[in-house]
């Protein structure tokens, strides 16, 4: 090879010591090149992804799947990078839907080479990946990211020595800091040698592996490189057994029956040995520990993980961020929802028929509505994912799991559950957040049933409107309490009836305590927004005119409308729960959402809607206290609002799932209201 | 079946023991604060009023008019045997002690026992509530009796096996990680930092929940169930 053909990189400068040349470089190939963003979680991977593609970001779903899938392109010295960020995962033994897809997107053969993106300050943890990408036969750069935080904990790191070590190019980074370039990292992408795989650290797997390896041949089913699906198999991963269960043609089957039978837990516990070994030997070599040195995030846990006063902030802490976001949506979206409102008697007076009470009914409502719930999700995220930038919360959920561990979800369940009691959709949104698909189903499942504020607004209006103040608080306490059983309930049925975990109960990462960034929060938060924007706003909008237009048509009053007539005929439901047609229809209408309810009693009641005395006047005549207590029950535990609704589909990713779920809260709230009137008659 | 007539004997021994234990809490708080919301007010003086020996036709006469509180509430009674004429507000629980031979107030007090009767046991916040919370109690202390009884007559329940491995280290000790007995958390635990022949520092072990481990400069939350599982070894020094 020519001296003209060979980039070489300033070993001082860069750490890379490979020399890379240009007709083997990745940037020979003619076409954009996909390289995959790997790393653990809390290695700053998606901060160095966003460094590097800014803006130019798509953001979208996997195929068929409820996991956020980022990609970016730029162009560098000529040539084009797409650049994939891959979900955060520990290995590549799929243990969650994120793991899944990072693995079965590794072996699908799209990517042309890896960022590995690794934590300086646990570099022997975030190596693990590494080590199991190795097999995967892709050139690989390794992005040696937090050395700021390695520092602060005592740690330090040669990225020469790491570079040597492992036989791929290292680049040190300090992903949170505004002065840091990515030019290295590109120019070192750019020049990654095709043909390392070949030259780095001989295979890191022991005997008994290659020889499955051997035995499983080229042209058969099994999933490529045969290494890695051999040590997988010997591994016993579950999940790829499930995928070589459907994939495999009849003779490999047998062959893999085979082979499975033959493993023993002592191959299992060599594979990850080897893995030690090279791990241990690479971090010896590149790593230089301070003795005496105190981590400072031992001395903050001593107060966040203390059993009372870390439990007590975390008290604090999470319902004020919680409301904190509230209010700051509130503030912003909330009023673009109350202007919304206030303008539609406006534009039905200069618009009169049809179309002005369309636009007046159920356009601008939803534009306001949407708009409201974006600027609440976006607050809130922005919160939470700041709390999760610090490290901070994986100590909540480490400090709440003895709690929900008994409804078959883990302490991070904790964060959408307590945001459901503010607003169900915002939660439901949030439940990415869970590790498992089992549990985010369960939360999924629970979180209709918790009160949002909405609910809780209803019941305090009616509640108080309807009993003497102290029974007031009773009932809302009350029917709250039955909510939370209830979702309890459902939680712990699912528990004991769906199929088993892939893991005994948690195992989870409490990462160091370092300085949040801002870019990241911002990127999290407008990838969020774009999704639930693309996702939700459609449906929110579909809905909010088919509602007007049941309560519109035929002749353009609620009182003969089409609404009114399914109120009608529901009557006999109400009438079994102790209220009139009017009580069936202000639930129908509730369900765009729950706030709704008094403003449609008004219009039934013939009074001014802004008069809420005047509300409560007609409604106490026409109800009993048995009958009030049931519709706030019912209000409480029947059909979340539409927003609610559609996210959840999202999040499912199944009408029918999400349908079931819906029946049963519709079952359980009109028998709830049932026992409430027929069996209170007492307490009145 | 013994065994589990045990288990029951115990659980029910336990919660109930619980539960009567802090109701016990509740009702001695009770006892001291409640008095206080409900202390009889000073009245005039009733020679004023009614001058020396007022008749029991006045002093009905002052109780139907309400000047002691709403009528139905109050409840007028004579006691011959010390001549006094005794108002028993039941609203706020107050007895008011008059003489009558000479019309004067011989006492105005606090009705603790009805006070207690009514408002102890969260009564205060709903008369019925602390009345149907004050019913279970006959029948939870025979159930404590029973189970008491039978727990000291038939003590052959096992006891809980000592914890063994990790959960029987003491915070600030370490350990050196070998394997897991449960296959399925092997990858999950390799894969987080936890592989065979790292050494690995026990941090925190709290009575219930995750035990908090660190190997590798990386703070790991374990569950219990998964921390019993861990094969491990001592630091050789």
């Amino acid at each position: 090879m020519s001296q003209q053909n060979e980039i070489v990189m300033p070993i001082e400068d860069a750490n890379i010591y490979i020399k890379s040349q240009t007709a083997n470089a990745l940037s020979s190939l003619s076409r954009p090149i996909n390289v995959a963003f790997a790393g653990q979680p809390n290695t700053g991977k998606s901060t160095i992804f966003n460094k590097i593609t800014g803006l130019k970001q798509r953001v979208g779903n996997w195929p068929g799947k409820t996991v956020d899938k980022k990609e970016g392109s730029i162009d560098h010295k000529g040539s084009s990078f797409n650049f994939i960020d891959l979900p955060g995962t520990y290995g590549l033994t799929a243990n969650s839907l994120e793991e899944e897809i990072t693995r079965d997107y590794l072996l699908s053969g799209e990517a042309d080479a890896i960022i590995a993106v690794v934590n300086a300050a646990s570099l022997e943890r975030s190596m693990y990946l590494v080590a199991e990408m190795l097999p995967l036969n892709l050139p690989t750069i390794i992005a040696l990211n937090m050395m700021d935080v390695a520092e602060q904990e005592g740690y330090s790191v040669s990225a020469e020595a790491l570079s040597k070590a492992t036989g791929m190019p290292v680049i040190p980074l300090i992903g949170t800091s505004q002065n840091q370039s990515m030019s290295e990292l590109l120019d070192g992408l750019h020049c990654l040698d095709l043909g390392q795989p070949a030259l780095r650290t001989p295979g890191i797997y022991p005997d008994g592996v290659q020889r499955v390896a051997l035995e499983l041949k080229e042209e058969s089913t099994f999933p490529k490189p045969l290494l890695w699906t051999a040590g997988k198999i010997i591994e016993q991963d579950k999940s790829l057994e499930n995928r070589l269960q459907q994939e495999l043609s009849d003779a490999d089957l047998k062959t893999y029956g085979k082979i499975k039978h033959s493993v023993t837990s002592e191959a299992t516990n060599e594979v990850y040995m080897a893995r030690q070994q090279w791990i241990e030997d690479v971090c010896d070599k590149s790593v230089h520990i301070a003795k005496n040195h105190t981590s400072p995030t031992d001395k903050w846990d001593k107060l966040f993980l203390h059993p009372i006063w870390g439990r007590a902030i975390a008290f604090l802490v999470i319902p004020a961020g919680c409301l904190l976001g509230v209010i700051l949506g509130m503030l912003t979206g909330g009023m673009a929802l109350m202007g919304a409102l206030s303008v539609g008697p406006q534009i039905k007076m200069m618009w009169p028929g049809a179309v002005g009470s369309l636009v007046a009914s159920a356009i601008i409502p939803a534009t306001g509505w949407v708009l409201a719930l974006l600027s609440i999700i976006g607050f809130i995220y922005a919160i939470f994912h700041f709390l999760e930038d610090t490290g901070y919360l994986a100590r909540v959920a480490y400090l709440m799991d003895p709690m929900l561990s008994k409804l078959g979800v883990d302490g991070k369940a904790a964060i959408p559950l307590l945001m459901g009691m503010l607003c169900n959709t915002v939660a439901i949104a949030g439940s990415r957040v869970i590790a498992t698909r089992r549990q985010r189903f369960i939360s999924l499942c629970m979180l209709p049933f918790l009160p949002c504020s909405g609910q809780t607004g209803v019941a305090f209006l009616f509640a108080f409107a309807l009993f003497p103040p102290e029974t007031a608080i009773k009932v809302i306490l009350g029917v709250t309490a039955v909510n939370i059983i209830l979702a309890c309930s459902i939680a712990k049925i699912l528990h004991k009836r769906l199929p088993g975990t892939h893991t005994s109960g948690l195992i989870m990462e409490l990462p160091l305590y370092h300085k949040p960034n801002f870019k990241t929060i911002f990127s999290g938060v407008r990838v969020r927004l774009e999704l639930f924007a693309r996702s939700t706003s459609g449906f929110i909008f579909a809905a909010l005119i088919l509602v007007w237009a049941a309560s519109y048509f035929p002749d353009g009053t609620i009182q003969h409308s089409y609404l009114f007539q399914f109120g009608k005929f529901l009557e006999p439901v109400g009438a079994l729960l102790g209220f009139d047609w009017r009580f069936v229809v202000a639930l129908l209408s509730s369900f765009v959402a729950k706030e709704t309810t008094a403003g449609t009693l008004a219009v039934l009641f013939s009074v001014d809607a802004g008069n809420q005395q005047a509300i409560l006047e007609a409604v106490r005549q026409s109800i009993t206290p048995q009958g009030a207590l049931a519709f706030v029950v019912l209000s409480n535990l029947y059909l979340p609002c539409l927003a609610t609704i559609v996210t959840l589909k999202a999040e499912f990713g199944s009408w029918a799932t999400t349908i079931k779920l819906l029946i049963c809260m519709l079952t359980i709230a009109i028998l709830a209201a049932y026992v409430a009137f027929s069996c209170t008659a007492f307490l009145f | 079946m013994n065994v589990t007539f045990l288990k029951w004997s115990r659980f029910l021994h336990k919660w109930l023991g619980i539960y009567i234990a802090v109701f016990t809490l509740l009702w001695v708080s009770e006892l001291l604060i409640l008095p206080s919301f409900y202390n009889a007010k000073p009245l005039a003086s009733f020679t004023e009023q009614y001058g020396s020996e007022p008749s029991i036709q006045k002093i009905i006469n002052a109780v139907n008019a309400g000047v002691y509180g709403a009528p139905a509430t109050v409840e007028f009674s004579y006691k011959p045997e010390t001549q006094h004429y005794l108002i028993t507000n039941k609203e706020n629980y107050t007895i008011l002690t008059i003489d009558a031979v000479t019309g004067q107030l011989v006492s105005n007090e606090t009705d603790y026992d009805s006070l207690l009767t009514k408002k102890s046991g969260l009564g205060w916040i709903n008369e019925s509530l602390g009345d149907f919370l004050k019913i279970p109690f006959q029948i939870f202390f025979v159930i404590l009796s029973v189970t008491g009884l039978h727990l000291i007559f038939f003590p052959h329940m096992k006891k809980k096996r000592a914890s063994k491995g990790l959960l029987a280290l003491n915070p600030g000790q370490q350990f050196i990680y070998k394997s897991t007995t449960s296959s399925k958390d092997m990858a999950k635990t390799a894969s987080i930092g936890l592989l065979p022949g790292v050494r690995v520092t026990l941090l925190y072990m709290p009575r219930r929940g995750p035990v908090v481990l660190s190997a590798r400069n990386t703070r790991i939350a374990v569950a219990r169930s998964v921390a019993q599982s861990f094969i491990i070894a001592p630091v050789e020094v």
